[in-house]
């Protein structure tokens, strides 16, 4: 237990005061000028990584250009370059498999859509792998992607999973498209694009039929001793996991279910999963390979100008009836599956 | 890209250390965003030794000096800092990506007061 006292002074001073009065000050100023330094010098340490100079992009359009880094468990982007295009295998898993689900991601872009990377102009595909020490995450920095080896206990290295790895590129193609915020619905619209697309490269990779996929995100990213299935299910959300540690899969699968929370933006990984369930649903009606008819339409409203960057879970349903429409006509059965999907989910009435 | 992040630094006043505060730490979001990672923790100010109690109001001070810039793109992991006073609620809070985030704001998160001896 301690005392009331008064308290460091806030509020900026520059580090040769500091370290002056940290040598000369009083007993109780040098320690406060102690813990000031101690904290500058944290602060300095983490934001000190310069931004690297860009690879060159690939400048034939149905080609991509791969760049695997590795951080060598340590925080610093992008890394080592280990792996570059045409290269042969590593024999390092991560890098390899970080190399060929790009690689797999970006021939269904280019094979489904014509797109030519993540900015349709070739833009290179930047991987970094192991980085941190046992770190459980993968993301998109707004230049490059990033992948954790996992903790070994829990997780497993998350480019262990196509749709991982496809789920990080997409984000970089939303940003170049929708910019969808990244907080509340649109951040959970973001979010269920990246699942979305992230399904989708692995049914078109698997050669899977909609009644043959798991429709799993992270299907191979638990470890045995979780009790779980994948990170999320886009056909049952909330069914992926219930686990003593992980807790339980908090995603809804119907608007009656919207969390309203502060937490994660907005909840923009939790209530992803209404519009990835609505997906799920127009998929499954329309039937086939999702990548055929469902995969387009939502393709089409992602590229679509009419597509806010507060776009809502109405806007993006309506959006994607009309871009059903454009495509397929509107009285087709495509409009209807859609439709009626985005009511399932309680979004449409 | 401009994302747009919620306010980084909230609350009116400046995070003062007090006898009754708590410091309540959050790690949210990434990829793989699930409850069971979150792992909240509470730092009673009453049970801090003078150094600690010294060590942690500087860094809160830094952090609200610097009012770190948001880091772009999605998954990204953020802590949640959030100093609650009993007759007053939340007086102060904070978010701030993980890669900015001081080594010993992590440590505090994940191994408790230690931290701010190290």
């Amino acid at each position: 237990m301690i005392s009331p006292r008064s308290h460091p002074a806030s509020g900026f001073m520059p580090p040769h005061v500091l370290e002056r009065v940290a040598t000369h000050g009083s007993v109780r100023l040098k320690r406060c000028a102690q813990a000031t330094l101690r904290v500058d010098a944290e602060f300095r340490a983490r934001s000190a990584v310069a931004p690297a100079a860009r690879p060159a992009d690939s400048a034939r359009r149905g080609a991509p250009a791969r760049y695997i880094y590795s951080a060598g468990n340590e925080q610093t982007l992008p890394g080592e370059l280990v792996r570059r295009e045409g290269k042969s295998e590593s024999g390092d898993a991560a890098i390899d498999e970080a190399y060929h689900w790009l690689g797999a991601t970006y021939r269904f872009f280019w094979e489904r859509f014509e797109r030519h990377s993540i900015d349709d102009d070739g833009m290179a595909l930047l991987g970094t792998v192991h980085y941190g020490d046992g770190y459980d995450n993968a993301f998109w920095n707004g230049a490059q992607m990033v992948f954790g080896d996992g903790d070994g206990e829990l997780f497993n290295r998350f480019t262990a999973s196509l749709d991982v790895v496809a789920h990080e590129l997409t984000h970089g193609v939303i940003e170049r498209e929708a910019g969808l915020i990244y907080a509340d619905q649109s951040g959970a619209l973001n979010e269920s694009l990246a699942d979305v697309f992230g399904i989708l490269v692995k049914q078109y990779h698997l050669e899977q039929r909609v009644d043959e996929s798991d429709w799993l995100i992270g299907a191979s990213l638990l470890t045995d001793r979780v009790n779980g299935r994948a990170l999320r299910s886009m056909a049952n959300p909330g069914t992926a996991y219930d686990d003593p540690v992980l807790g339980r899969d908090p995603q809804p699968g119907h608007m009656d279910q919207f969390v309203s929370t502060s937490s994660d933006n907005g909840g923009v990984h939790i209530n992803s999963g209404i519009p990835n369930r609505a997906f799920y649903l127009a998929a499954v009606t329309l039937g086939g390979a999702a990548w055929e008819v469902a995969g387009p339409i939502w393709y089409d409203a992602l590229t679509d100008p009419r597509l806010t960057r507060e776009a809502d879970f109405v806007a993006f349903a309506e959006l994607t009836l009309l871009c059903a429409a454009r495509r397929y006509g509107e009285s087709g059965r495509e409009v209807e599956a859609v439709r009626q999907a985005w009511i399932g989910v309680g979004v449409l009435t | 890209m401009d994302w747009r992040w919620r306010a980084h630094v909230s609350g009116h006043e400046s995070p003062r250390l007090e006898m009754q505060a708590v410091l309540a730490l959050v790690r949210e979001g990434g990829f793989a965003a699930m409850p069971g990672l979150e792992r909240p923790r509470r730092i009673v100010c009453a049970e801090l030794s003078e150094g600690q109690w010294q060590r942690l109001q500087a860094l809160l001070d830094e952090i609200e000096r610097r009012h770190a810039e948001a880091s772009s793109g999605a998954d990204r992991r953020r802590f949640r800092l959030t100093l609650e006073l009993p007759d007053r609620g939340t007086s102060w809070q904070c978010e701030l990506d993980e890669a900015t985030t001081p080594t010993v704001i992590v440590g505090l998160w994940k191994r408790g007061v230690e931290a701010l001896d190290e």
